[in-house]
């Protein structure tokens, strides 16, 4: 499954089918009040309860009235009571929210946007003769989709001589601009990191306003990243409790969705032929299939236009298939790929394009923020500042994962900000516990121990527990007695105090090694694919071909026959175990469903370096080729006048270094342009906006959306009991 | 199938000795654990209470007086009310003895520890004053592990109390980190198991970990110092859920019950042994020599219905140790493992001793052998010793219990019947050639 590790875990396919598990009509009108049961209780109610399907295809229920105790009360020789149920609507989001059935709705989201979608539209919009009903198709790519394009078309360009040189990101966009225009007839593509850029500054604004408020009630700070959609829906489902802590703040992605919706950009060029009124169709290439199902919330779902912010996204290794069915090239150039490096600073809609955000690949979240941070603090000290300006230092939690950052005051060694990135399930499982020893907030599970057993007769004797001490691993009354004595003596070690302090920002992502190594991101390249390149042809791209092989993790299982072989290892050691998915993606936190081993039973060793000799692709591992893809990412273009892009930055002294080099002059000057810009295009959007709210409100509706926890209980108390 | 098996012969084998039989669950037992320092015994059940039970033997239960006229006597220590909202699953204790883990489908994972007695007094005060607790202190919960997405089923520690695992019918196998002030670090989420997973279990001589599953496989996991935790082989061979796993003493033999009626004994090839075999050795990582685990016996025919437990302890001197499987048949088997001498043969199985129904028509749940005193046990990191807890104060017969008889001839078994049952391996059978 290409799903981040996250939403693996959360979605699971069991062995109960769909129809048993949908607890989508339970939750209609018709549903029984909610009251905690006791698991035999329930389990006797539901014995009394009977469905039928009348001739009209209606359900409807008789239910024996039982008492508590599970016996059947003294009415239950009158006549069942017959209810007709409400017929249920199951939506796509319904699906993706719940546990029941996620295999099937992996086949209902592909098939809702799909490249067979984009072809679809495409299609239908060259068939439309009036101007003004054609609808306007744009696309906006991840950078870090380029990324990974540039990893995969480098590696044949270069033929191996020269492994450090990528296609600059650059040319890459212009290659997809080129064929998505040239094939398909888009108005226009752009890259996402305006949009981000937009993200990012609204992203600071909500902090600061979390920090200010936050002097006054709880609930406000850490606040946690909001882009990755792996980690909001796993978040809403598990961890309800942590929601508040989360950035409203949208994701580039729908950023850029509802700049491209509002018309904000074409309102600004209005270089596009159509009507003001022509819909727009809005693809965006990410490097992720969660983001398929950020696009599809219905929090982004635009009423006055009837259609999605985004309409349809899709993979970069969705766009690379594209590309190879068209038989199109991306590792040669296009025509006027070599303009004046001015001209591509800008896309068709007359924004700046690949603009700088360093920090992280994943977006430089928690950059963007330590600089404030750091800029405030230099603001402040104006005069004295320059000459010391604040320390920054970091400090690797197990693997650069899970990175903290600690800003001080340089003279009085106060934190001014403390923040982390964290990357991967397997951190974000200690993230959790560490918000929520900082914060206090409990999880469902532990908390609704509470509750549910305090309704029960004899609670009060049940007092001692589980329940009593709430989740995520509290500390009792012992540890924590000592650790404040510890406190109080004052020879607090600094990791005592920065621990004290928790964090004000976290960097979360679902996916180790954060978006680079998302779960649409292009897999290695075997050998017979790099030597055909352009064909696409191989057995490899004929088993993803179909959306449902490709998405359905039981198909996949019940293949008969092992799917060809695809492990990219050397053949030695634990990464080669690393085995790839159905679209050659490894997650990086390893799921290999086909283990060799298991198949055939053969002397796997050998098999797999006889593999490997017969490869000419990559030889690497795929936590090699994932440093590649970002390697790419951060390659500097070769434009003129291009200021250095800032390559990620873990240690202390490089980011301190970065944060210098942003200071200055030229950087600076570019920084206010492309803010000021940003700043008119809301501006646009905001005053285009119709509706008496206040300017903030109105503001928060265009940049800003909700979670909700998301109840699975239901689902649990179905669950068979081993 | 071409591996060796072994079926009952003529059987005559002489019947388990039941010693005791303590009814209390309210509804089916699942897991039964001894603690291996002190004399508890912990059981755990659908309805969510662990019950603690504390056994002794009456004087003169010394290792130079016969063993058929030991007396030991258990009685219920404490009662916990977990707090669990679901049934709980398995009970573990770490290797200290002091920390006890609970696996629950209420998804978490239960740490308790006994608390000093001056703090339980305190408990007691705010009324929930437990008759059984004296003035030892109570056992407490001290923190939850969260972070399964449905029912946990098996929790486990590793041989120096380090690590945790668990595992869900999420799919998925986590391991912890045990901290010092008794907080857990998530170390890995291992999603490789396309099912349920029934049993995790650790090797006893080193970091490495077993899990069963509904998929009918077992997989076996390795930490790579450079990286991460990671499967570095499946042994598959059963044709249904393999439904609990236990490594012998040696760690060189793992043993799995499954639902397909049988008991496959596993072994492991070391290096040398693979070469002369032709065999690439798998899960080499740095200061771990790569091998590779074949089944090497199945033992089938012995039970009627899926075998639920398996349990392998040490045995007599030259032996790979005693063997207890047990399941829905209501049958328990006892078998003496041991290697032909002189060969790299296939771990050979010998019944020693049986009983049928050993609960009457309910299903078994678990079986459990009693832990070994001091003198047996060996390569026990710290001078940690057997510490008997007295029956109503503080007193520790350590003294006696150190050098007694340990208590591995005796298996504890749980059922459907909430109940708890200890058997003795009669005399006979325990061999002294």
């Amino acid at each position: 499954m290409a799903f981040s590790g996250a939403l693996t875990l959360t979605d699971l396919n069991d062995y109960l089918g769909p129809s048993q598990a949908c607890i989508k009509p339970v939750e209609g009108k018709d549903a029984p009040t909610p009251e905690p049961l006791d698991d035999e209780t329930s389990r006797l109610n539901s014995a009394q309860t009977q469905i039928a399907v009348e001739s009209s295809g209606v359900y409807e229920t008789s239910v024996n009235a039982t008492s508590a105790n599970g016996e059947p009360s003294s009415s239950s020789s009158a006549p069942r009571a017959r209810t007709k149920l409400e017929a249920a609507e199951i939506s796509l989001n319904d699906c993706l929210a719940c546990s029941g059935c996620v295999t099937s709705a992996e086949s209902v989201l592909i098939g809702m946007q799909s490249l067979e979608e984009v072809r679809k539209v495409v299609e239908e919009n060259a068939t439309v003769e009036q101007a003004a009903q054609k609808k306007i198709v744009v696309a906006s790519i991840a950078p870090q989709c380029l990324a990974s394009l540039s990893a995969k078309y480098s590696l044949n360009a270069a033929s191996s001589s020269d492994k450090t040189s990528f296609i600059p990101l650059r040319s890459i966009l212009a290659r997809v601009r080129f064929f998505l225009k040239d094939r398909f007839g888009f108005e226009a593509v752009l890259d996402t990191t305006f949009a981000r850029h937009v993200a990012l500054r609204e992203h600071r604004r909500e902090f600061l306003q979390r920090k200010a408020a936050g002097k006054e009630k709880d609930g406000q700070l850490p606040m946690l990243a909001s882009a990755c959609p792996g980690w909001i829906c796993y978040a809403e489902k598990t961890h309800g409790e942590l929601l508040p802590f989360i950035s409203r703040t949208k994701s580039p992605q729908q950023v850029a969705g509802t700049m491209l919706k509002k018309d904000a950009l074409n309102g600004r060029r209005r270089t596009t032929s159509s009507a003001a009124s022509a819909s727009v169709y809005h693809v965006a290439v990410m490097p992720c299939y969660d983001k398929k199902l950020e696009a599809s919330r219905a929090d982004f779902f635009d009423e006055v236009l009837g259609s999605r912010d985004v309409d349809c996204v899709i993979t970069t290794g969705e766009l690379d298939r594209l590309m190879m069915e068209e038989g199109f090239d991306i590792a040669q150039p296009v025509p006027n790929e070599g303009r004046d490096a001015a001209a591509q600073e800008q896309d068709d809609l007359g924004i700046p394009t690949l603009l700088d955000h360093p920090g992280s690949s994943s977006g430089g979240y928690l950059f963007d923020l330590l600089e404030g941070a750091w800029r405030d603090h230099a603001a402040e000290h104006a005069r004295s500042s320059a000459s010391s300006p604040p320390q920054l230092s970091t400090r690797i939690v197990r693997t650069s994962d899970f990175t903290e950052y600690t800003l001080r005051s340089p003279w009085t060694n106060e934190i001014l900000f403390r923040g982390a990135h964290c990357y991967g399930f397997r951190n974000l499982q200690n993230l959790v516990r560490k918000v929520q020893k900082q914060t206090g907030v409990r999880s469902r599970k532990g908390a609704a121990a509470g509750s549910v057993n305090g309704e029960r007769v004899g609670a009060a004797s049940r007092g001692r527990g589980v329940s009593k001490r709430g989740g995520g691993m509290m500390r009792r009354g012992r540890g924590g007695a000592a650790g404040v004595a510890a406190t109080a003596n004052g020879g607090a070690s600094p990791e005592e105090e920065e621990e004290a302090r928790g964090y004000d920002y976290v960097e979360v992502m679902a996916c180790p090694s954060g978006c680079v190594n998302g779960g649409g991101q292009i897999r290695p390249p075997t050998g017979e694919e790099s030597s055909s390149s352009s064909g696409g042809n191989n057995g490899i791209s004929m088993a993803i071909s179909s959306g449902l092989v490709e998405s359905t993790e039981a198909q996949v299982d019940a293949a008969p026959v092992p799917p060809p072989p695809q492990t990219n290892g050397k053949g030695k050691g634990p990464l080669a175990k690393l085995d790839l998915d159905p679209e050659g993606y490894s997650s990086g936190w390893s799921t290999p469903r086909t283990d060799v081993s298991s198949t055939g039973g053969m002397d796997v060793d050998t098999q797999e370096k006889e593999e490997a000799a017969l490869k000419q692709g990559w030889k690497g591992t795929s936590k090699e080729w994932v440093r590649r893809v970002e390697e790419a990412y951060w390659s500097a273009g070769t434009g003129e006048g291009e200021i250095q892009r800032t390559g990620p930055t873990t240690s202390g002294e490089a980011l301190q270094a970065t944060l210098t080099r942003r200071r200055e002059a030229k950087a600076l000057a570019l920084g206010e342009a492309v803010d000021s810009l940003a700043d008119e295009v809301v501006r646009d959007m905001m005053a285009a906006e119709s509706g008496n709210e206040d300017e903030e409100e109105r503001r928060c509706r265009l940049l800003r959306t909700d979670y909700r926890a998301v109840q699975d209980e239901a689902v649990s108390g179905l669950a068979v009991q081993w | 199938m071409g591996e060796p098996s072994s079926t009952p012969s003529s059987s005559s084998a002489p019947p388990l000795e039941l010693i005791t039989s303590l009814p209390g669950h309210n509804d089916r037992a699942w897991s039964a654990a001894w603690n291996p320092r002190t004399n508890l015994l912990a059981t755990c059940s659908t309805d969510r209470d662990v019950r603690l039970f504390s056994h002794s033997r009456s004087s003169g239960g010394h290792g130079d007086t016969m063993e058929g006229e030991e007396q030991v006597r258990f009685a219920l220590r404490e009662t916990i009310p977990t707090g669990h909202k679901r049934t709980v699953r398995q009970v573990a204790w770490s290797p200290s003895g002091r920390t006890l883990a609970t696996a629950s489908f209420d998804s978490t994972v239960g740490i308790w520890q006994q608390l000093p007695p001056s703090e339980s007094g305190v408990v007691d005060a705010t009324g929930s004053a437990n008759p059984s607790s004296s003035s030892t202190g109570m056992w407490d919960c001290i923190g939850t592990l969260e972070g399964h997405e449905s029912e946990c089923k098996s929790v486990t520690f590793n041989r120096n109390g380090t690590l945790l695992a668990s595992c869900s019918r999420d799919k998925s196998v986590w391991i912890w980190e045990v901290q010092p002030d008794g907080d857990f670090e998530c170390l890995s989420v291992l999603m490789e198991h396309s099912q349920d997973v029934k049993c995790v279990r650790w090797s006893p001589r080193e970091d490495l970990l077993a899990s069963a599953s509904y998929d009918d496989t077992i997989r076996l996991y390795l930490d790579d110092p450079s990286d991460d935790w990671f499967c570095y082989t499946t042994l598959t061979g059963h044709t249904s859920t393999v439904w609990s796993l236990s490594f012998s003493p040696c760690g060189n033999h793992l043993a799995s019950a499954s639902d397909d009626s049988t008991v496959r004994i596993w072994s492991r090839l070391d290096e040398v042994q693979c070469k002369a075999r032709g065999l690439q050795p798998q899960g080499k990582v740095a200061g771990r020599a790569g091998d590779r685990w074949v089944c090497t016996n199945v033992l089938k025919g012995w039970f009627g219905r899926t075998v639920y437990s398996v349990d392998w302890a040490k045995g007599r001197e030259g032996t790979l140790g005693r063997l207890a499987a047990a399941g829905g048949d209501g049958r328990i088997c006892v078998w003496e493992i041991a290697q032909p001498e002189g060969e790299e043969g296939a771990p050979v199985a010998t019944l020693i001793a049986s009983v049928e129904d050993a609960h009457g028509v309910s299903d078994i749940n678990c079986v459990s052998w009693g832990p070994m005193c001091k003198a047996e046990q060996d390569g026990g990191e710290d001078a940690a010793r057997f510490e008997e807890i007295g029956e109503d104060d503080d007193a520790e017969m350590g003294g006696n219990g150190s050098d007694t008889w340990g208590w591995n001839h005796l298996l504890a078994s749980t059922a459907d019947d909430g109940s708890l049952r200890v058997w003795r391996v009669p005399i006979v059978s325990l061999g002294s050639a």
